[in-house]
């Protein structure tokens, strides 16, 4: 039966309204109905219909995805002409010479295919490299290099340059006006005969070279003139000096031939060796190398002379000669009657220097050197060295000519005095009324932007050149690779304006066959004799001696007198101006291996800042702290008109009521293209700009506080007042923690004293750990004690470890750039720095000692917590410093291996922790379970992504040719760490295998080990019982980082000795 | 038609002309042919029968020296010695041809065998029948693919035909028995769709599906497996390449050592495409190919490198040759011909296959994948003997840890997995 029952949707149905009647009708109510849609033109016009959208989108990645799987075609393209020496995959090394006006060193450039990717050492020479010369590698590449002559600001060609040039060069001569070459310092001999060519073509008396220094030696020059009756410098030998005492100069980061005097102390730095210099230095801020004495006390600058007075006095004392009556009051006396008792009793083989460019002290130091004797011991008086012979008091009357509308043309060689001259207005001022300026510079720098004509000159990887740096030393620069730009050498340059023919290169063979004679010990072909110069980089010639020469005492008491006479300093504080290890005096401030090289004493990276005693900053109220999410105060440092606003950074070690600031910063302040890695950039990797939209550069140009009272260029001035700005700035530092927390384990020390006398395990106690053995605890070497199987690398094949020694490692971080340049580390810049993601593979630890430790608060009874607050504080006044080169330690038993969920970090057997990039999945696990903390994450795609666009090389389409071509390019989302190099292990094994010899010891070095300028790292085969390494590895003072903790590294540490 | 009348006819000449040759040979003995090969090996680097080349062409030198025959064997195994005896043809031919190539080298080779050369030169012809030879051949190769190819066509059409008749038949049949059916009254059953009988049969005959829908997944697995295996991996990828180079003739017939042309082999990781220069230590002499297109490419080399054939001097303008890069490893893989080919002693073939045979430029013989790297690092054995560095590794396994030396000998061989040729850093770094 049918069931009659109805059901209605609604009331509306009920009553069949009307509007229900509708709806009913219309079932689906569409918005718009088919006719309509289809009548409607516009949607029927638009080419594109939603499904045809989908329709490409699908095709269009299908067709992607099957594209993205045929293979690329790569092009190979052999030489048409191979050139001989080349066989592709196999370096090549040539014998080189840097030397930039400040830094000079014997160089091997490595080439691969003809370009340049690396530069060491030439062990033949004696000299070492520092970070800024290992680097400059770098500079070469830099795509924001001049690619050719300017003329008044726009390209130019070198044809019309020349036409130009030259007139204006024969109108200077013509209106009688000078034509003044200002460069630094020429060491070259080919140069001076060239530029005695110039003269010849346009005047003798017309044209004038003026040498300039930005960082002046002139005192000492004047100093030695006054004593000896010759403007020279003499070298010192380091190795033979049984006791040195410093004042205030740097002399193994920036002073004079820094590259020889590292090697020479370092030498004498083992306290295993005959015998161990005692270094005592006396600074206002904290040095490298400070941080290196043995005994170091703070002063003020202008307590220098005082000091060297009282110095004077105490040995004075005891040879029983006659006092100068110096002011000791406020001086270290202390530490004084230390080191006079010291150099007294080690004369003629000890050394005082000052860096202070003031006359008097240089006299007053040579005074105290020809009472030791040691002119002729450590003071080479027959070796003249022939760098930094700039003339301050000719520049300041060049300038004064230049105003006075005297000077018709101005070549600019190796030098920025629109950036570096103190009075850089005046200079400039003059600038103006010079009818022809010009300079050589590689970029459009502060000078080169104001000058009439850029005449871009070579890079020195791509001159030819020859140096006589010192008595009796030739030397060669040679070119190692094709002008990659349009520019060219300025001795060449010279060359087509004197119109003269052929080039610099047969110049200076025409310079050397004069010189062969004098240089080649026997008569030889000479071109025998060139092509084994340059094989080699360097000649020596050994000269006779001229003898001692004559020390006029009267020089020195007028000195004393003068000294004495000195006015008081002017209220306020005094500002020391000194050199940072990576940016040195300015000239490589775009090389961003540099900016993001930590400074070796606070760490900091990317930034100049204002150093002061911690207990100064406490009194302003600036921050003590500096931290990822910590930003440092910023403070307006003001003397006179000159206003520097950086951030203050309160340093241990500083003399309070001084503060240091680095010159070098500030490059480019009205946008002058200096290139890009001299600019600050944003977060997202854009350049910051100010108010003006100027872009605003790193740290602020210091060189305007420079003193030139004197006449002289002088690093430090007082009177200056600071301001908190109340305003704070961000730093980016590698190291924000700066004790070690009574951590033994990680670092020892000891004193010479007790190194000689005492037992090895009291300066080196072994690790024991109790044991549970048949019920009762025993306690056991660490080595003995182990969960794990033992990997089998004992005995095995190769087994490759480096050895530190904490004694003669420096601090110098020549290390850390070689690794960066061998090893493609990406710059990552100050942000990502500051998030503590820097890419270092290795890292150098600086620690200050604390005035407390377990002892200590035990006696006075503290508590735990409170003992390690006041553990965090270092030393204030002088701490002790130890520099620690940290790198992944290749541990045996590597806790990183172990949790590495896709085996991407495994153990090799040769005994190194081998991280392969292409298996990892970037969980980070590893670095999280690292002791050592050395594991480096790849947060971003740092070769492509825009936030790195300013900072990293590899973004650069032309510093790319720097990469190394052994060492794969790492990607985002990987773990990276130290590899000990092992590209270079490789190479090594495959050629020992291709000679059928065993692996010899030394035949292969890692980056940091060729670089270290002191042979602090050692690297080889631990396997090899006669090798280098194995013996430090076995040697008393040896020990592992963290023992404790097992994991077997294969990188020892050697325990620091100080001599104190 | 007329083409083929051609054919034959120059098929005729051809075969009159190497039975004439043949003759001609066998009352000459082997005279002849030793000749062509001796002439080869001593005289084709600098001269040609018709042609001027670094030294002159040699068609008719006996006419030239007729009347001093003793001279020209002389002149052919002591140059220097005649060249001072003052002759005014011999001055007046090196007058012309010093400048060109220098004096030339003096022949090891007997009087008996100069005969043989002058015999050779005089008999030369131009290469005309071989031509033919290569044409006729060609054509029989096109021919011989045109008849099979016919056949598979009419194979097919057969079948089609088959196919279509039985369908007919089929239907017709069934037609028939619908027909039948109506006629006598039966009821007939629902016409089924075709799904529906599809579904019928599946159900009837489930263990024959299931297993062939098992197989047919595998299939297709196996496939799509294979398929994501190969991503990546170019066996077999052989590009086209500006120059034709053969291989087979320079590697295989002409037993040039591979490392003549590649050999950074020797002390590099790369072994090198060779650069043109060392191409002209045979090409400034050999300046024709086998065929024109041989030589059109032997005068790509001269443009490459800047060549002048007929000034036979260097120009300068300098060209690379742009080759097709074939051997694509990942970046971040490193390989080492010195350490496999020098250390290793491995033969070029074994990872490229028999290129001197069968490649004529060069193709991808070997996967490269990872697994082919690792399976041959652990079957190979390590060549230790004679080389003082696996010595040194030895003697520490024997000194210090006989163990472990025993494990690496339980299969007999130390092999390279276990010096480490496993390990990642060995590639990757």
């Amino acid at each position: 039966m049918a069931n009659n029952k109805k059901y209605w949707v609604g009331l509306e149905e009920l009553h069949e309204t009307e509007e229900f009647q509708i709806a009913q009708e219309n079932e689906f109510a569409p918005s718009k109905s088919v006719d309509e849609f289809l009548s409607d033109t516009k949607d029927s016009t638009d080419p594109t219909s939603r499904r045809d959208f989908l329709k490409f989108l699908g095709f269009g990645v299908t067709a992607a995805t099957i594209a993205a799987c045929e293979t690329p075609v790569i092009k190979s393209i052999p030489y048409a002409n191979k050139p001989e020496e080349i066989t592709p995959g196999i370096p090549n090394y040539y014998a080189s010479t840097y030397y930039d006006g400040n830094d000079y060193a014997s160089v091997l450039v490595k080439t691969r295919e003809g370009r340049p990717i690396f530069i060491k050492p030439n062990s033949s020479s004696g000299q070492v490299l520092n970070a800024r010369i290992n680097s400059s590698v770098l500079s070469l590449y830099d795509s924001t290099r001049l690619r050719g002559p300017l003329a008044n600001g726009e390209p130019s060609s070198w044809v019309e340059v020349d036409d130009k040039v030259r007139e204006g060069l024969k109108k200077a001569a013509d209106s009688g006006k000078q034509i003044a070459i200002l460069s630094h310092t020429i060491i070259s001999p080919s140069t001076k005969a060239l530029i005695g060519k110039f003269k010849e073509k346009y005047g003798e008396d017309t044209v004038r070279t003026i040498a300039y220094d930005p960082l002046s030696y002139r005192g000492m020059r004047i100093a030695n003139e006054r004593c000896f009756g010759e403007a020279f410098i003499p070298d010192y030998d380091f190795s033979k000096a049984k006791v040195v005492v410093s004042i205030a100069a740097d002399f193994l980061n920036d002073w004079l031939m820094t590259g020889s005097f590292t090697s020479q102390y370092a030498s004498r730095r083992k306290p295993e060796g005959e015998w161990m210099s005692r270094h005592y230095q006396f600074e206002s801020i904290m040095s490298l190398t400070g941080t290196n004495a043995d005994k170091r006390a703070a002063i003020k600058p202008s307590q220098e002379h005082d000091l060297a007075l009282a110095i004077h006095d105490e040995l004075a004392g005891m040879m029983g000669a006659s006092k100068a009556g110096a002011k000791t009051d406020e001086l270290p006396m202390d530490l004084v009657k230390a080191a006079a008792k010291d150099l007294y009793a080690n004369r003629g083989s000890s050394l005082v220097i000052a860096s202070c460019n003031d006359p008097d002290l240089q006299v007053i130091v040579n005074g105290i050197n020809q009472m030791l004797g040691n002119y002729g011991s450590t003071i080479r008086t027959d070796v003249e060295l022939f760098v930094k012979d700039g003339r301050d008091e000719d520049v300041a009357a060049l300038i004064n000519d230049m105003k006075a509308g005297k000077v018709g043309a101005l070549l600019c060689y190796g030098v920025n005095p629109a950036y570096t001259w103190p009075g850089a207005n005046a200079f400039k001022e003059g600038l103006e009324k010079v009818d022809m300026s010009l300079s050589f510079a590689s970029w459009g720098d502060e000078t080169a932007s104001l000058c009439n004509y850029v005449c871009p000159d070579h890079h020195y990887l791509e001159s030819w050149n020859d140096h006589y740096p010192k008595t009796g030393q030739y030397a060669l620069t040679q070119p190692t690779i094709s002008p990659l730009y349009d520019t060219r050498q300025m001795q060449d340059s010279l060359m087509a304006w004197a119109e003269m023919d052929g080039n610099y290169h047969d110049f200076i063979r025409e310079v050397w066959k004069r010189y062969a004679g004098e240089m080649a010990q026997e008569e030889v072909l000479f071109d025998d004799f060139w092509y084994n110069s340059l094989r080699r980089g360097s000649v020596y010639v050994e000269l006779p001696s001229s003898g001692t020469p004559e020390f006029d005492s009267a020089a020195l008491s007028r000195a004393v007198a003068s000294a004495k006479s000195k006015k008081a300093p002017a209220d306020g504080y005094e500002v020391v101006l000194y050199t940072k290890v990576g940016i040195g005096a300015g000239t490589q401030a775009v090389n961003p291996w540099l900016q993001e090289l930590p400074d070796p004493i606070t760490k900091i990276t990317w930034d100049n800042y204002i150093t002061m005693h911690p207990a100064d900053v406490e009194s302003f109220g600036f921050k003590m702290h500096y931290g990822q999410e910590l930003p440092a105060s910023l403070a307006k440092l003001s003397l006179n008109d000159v206003e520097l606003t950086l951030p203050v950074i309160a340093q241990p070690g500083q003399k309070r009521g001084t503060v240091g600031v680095a010159l070098g910063y500030g490059r480019g302040a009205n946008e002058e293209e200096v290139g890009r890695a001299a600019f600050r950039t944003t977060s997202n990797g854009s350049f910051e700009r100010d108010s003006d939209g100027k872009k605003v550069p790193i740290g602020a140009n210091a060189y305007p506080l420079v003193s030139t009272a004197s006449g002289l260029l002088v690093c430090h001035r007082s009177g200056a007042s600071i301001e908190d700005t109340g305003q704070t700035f961000s730093i980016a530092a590698t190291q924000t923690h700066h004790t070690l927390m009574g951590r033994s384990s990680v670092l020892r020390d000891t004193d010479l004293q007790q190194f000689k006398t005492a037992e090895p395990s009291t300066y080196n106690p072994p690790h024991v750990l109790p044991i549970h053995e048949g019920g009762k605890v025993v306690d056991k070497a660490v080595k003995e004690v182990d969960l794990w199987q033992n990997h089998p690398v004992e005995g095995v094949g190769h087994r490759w470890g480096l050895s530190i020694d904490l004694s003669t490692c420096t601090g110098c971080s020549a290390c850390v750039t070689a690794c960066h340049s061998e090893n493609n580390v990406p710059v990552v810049g100050k942000d990502e720095v500051r998030r503590g993601r820097d890419m270092h593979w290795l890292r150098i630890d600086r620690y200050y000692s604390s005035p407390m430790n377990m002892e200590l608060a035990e006696d006075e009874g503290k508590g735990v917590i409170s003992a390690y607050r006041e553990m965090e504080v270092p030393q204030y006044d002088n701490p002790e410093t130890i520099h620690m080169p940290m790198m992944c330690q290749h541990c045996n038993h590597a806790p990183c291996e172990t949790v590495c969920p896709v085996a991407a970090t495994t153990h090799s057997n040769e005994g190194l922790n081998q991280m392969t990039y292409n298996r990892c999945i970037g969980t980070r696990y590893c670095a999280n379970n690292c002791p050592y903390k050395v594991r480096r994450f790849n947060w971003f795609n740092y070769k492509a992504y825009n936030k790195f666009v300013g900072v990293n090389p590899a973004q650069d389409e032309m510093a790319r040719m720097v990469l190394n071509p052994d060492v794969t390019v790492r990607s985002r989302g990987v773990m990276e760490k130290c590899s000990m190099c092992v590209q270079r292990i490789q190479a090594g094994k495959l050629d020992a295998k291709m000679k059928g010899k065993p692996v010899e010891d030394g035949a292969v070095q890692t980056a940091c080990a060729e670089a270290c300028p002191t042979q602090a790292i050692r690297f080889g085969d631990l396997n090899d019982t006669k090798s280098v390494v194995r013996k430090e590895h076995e040697d008393k003072r040896a020990y592992y980082a963290l023992e404790e903790i097992g994991v077997k590294p294969n990188v020892s540490y050697k325990v620091k000795v100080r001599n104190s | 038609m007329a083409y083929h009348l051609d054919v034959v006819i120059r098929l005729t000449k051809s075969l009159a002309l190497t039975s004439a040759m043949l003759i001609a040979l066998a009352f000459q003995g082997l005279h002849a042919q030793d000749g062509e090969k001796l002439f080869r090996q001593n005289c084709s680097s600098c001269h040609r029968v018709d042609k001027d080349m670094t030294g002159p062409a040699l068609k008719g030198v006996q006419e030239r020296w007729e009347g001093k025959e003793d001279l020209l064997y002389k002149w052919i195994k002591n140059p220097a010695a005649v060249a001072e005896m003052g002759i005014p043809y011999v001055d007046a031919m090196l007058a012309e041809w010093m400048p060109r190539g220098g004096l030339m080298n003096a022949q090891a080779v007997t009087d008996e065998e100069i005969d043989a050369i002058l015999d050779y030169i005089e008999k030369w012809e131009p290469p005309v029948a071989a031509t033919a030879d290569a044409g006729e051949t060609e054509e029989a190769v096109a021919r011989d693919e045109g008849i099979s190819s016919a056949w598979l066509y009419i194979i097919v059409f057969v079948l089609l035909i088959l196919i279509f008749s039985l369908w007919g038949v089929r239907s017709s049949l069934s037609k028939l028995q619908k027909a039948l059916a109506e006629a006598e009254g039966e009821e007939l059953a629902p016409e089924l769709s075709f799904a529906e009988k599809g579904k019928i049969w599946l159900w009837q005959n489930k263990v024959f599906v299931s297993i062939a829908g098992i197989l047919v997944l595998v299939y297709f697995v196996t496939l799509g497996w294979d398929a994501l295996m190969g991503v990546g991996v170019y066996t077999g990828y052989t590009p086209d390449q500006p120059i034709k180079f053969s291989h087979k003739l320079h590697a295989g017939e002409n037993g040039v050592a591979c490392v003549y042309c590649h050999h950074s082999a020797l002390k590099s990781k790369h072994a090198g495409i060779p650069s043109t220069n060392i191409c002209m230590n045979c090409h400034k002499a050999i300046n024709e190919g086998r065929s024109e297109e041989g030589t059109a490419d032997i005068q790509k080399i001269y443009a490459a490198v800047g060549w002048d054939p007929d000034k036979q001097a260097y120009t300068g303008e300098e060209e690379p040759i742009q080759w097709v890069k074939v051997h694509n490893l990942p970046d971040h893989a490193y390989f080492n011909h010195a350490q496999h080919y020098v250390v290793g002693q491995i033969e070029c073939q074994e990872c490229h296959g028999q290129i001197q045979e069968d490649y004529t430029v060069a193709g991808q013989y070997s996967p490269l994948t990872m697994g082919w790297c690792i399976n041959c690092h652990n079957e190979t054995a390590v060549r230790m003997d004679g080389n003082g560095y696996y010595d040194e590794v030895h003697r520490r396994l024997v000194d210090n840890n006989k163990e472990e030396l025993k494990k690496y000998l339980e299969d007999g061989t130390i092999t390279a997995r276990e010096l480490g040729g496993w390990e990642c850093s060995k590639c990757h770094y």
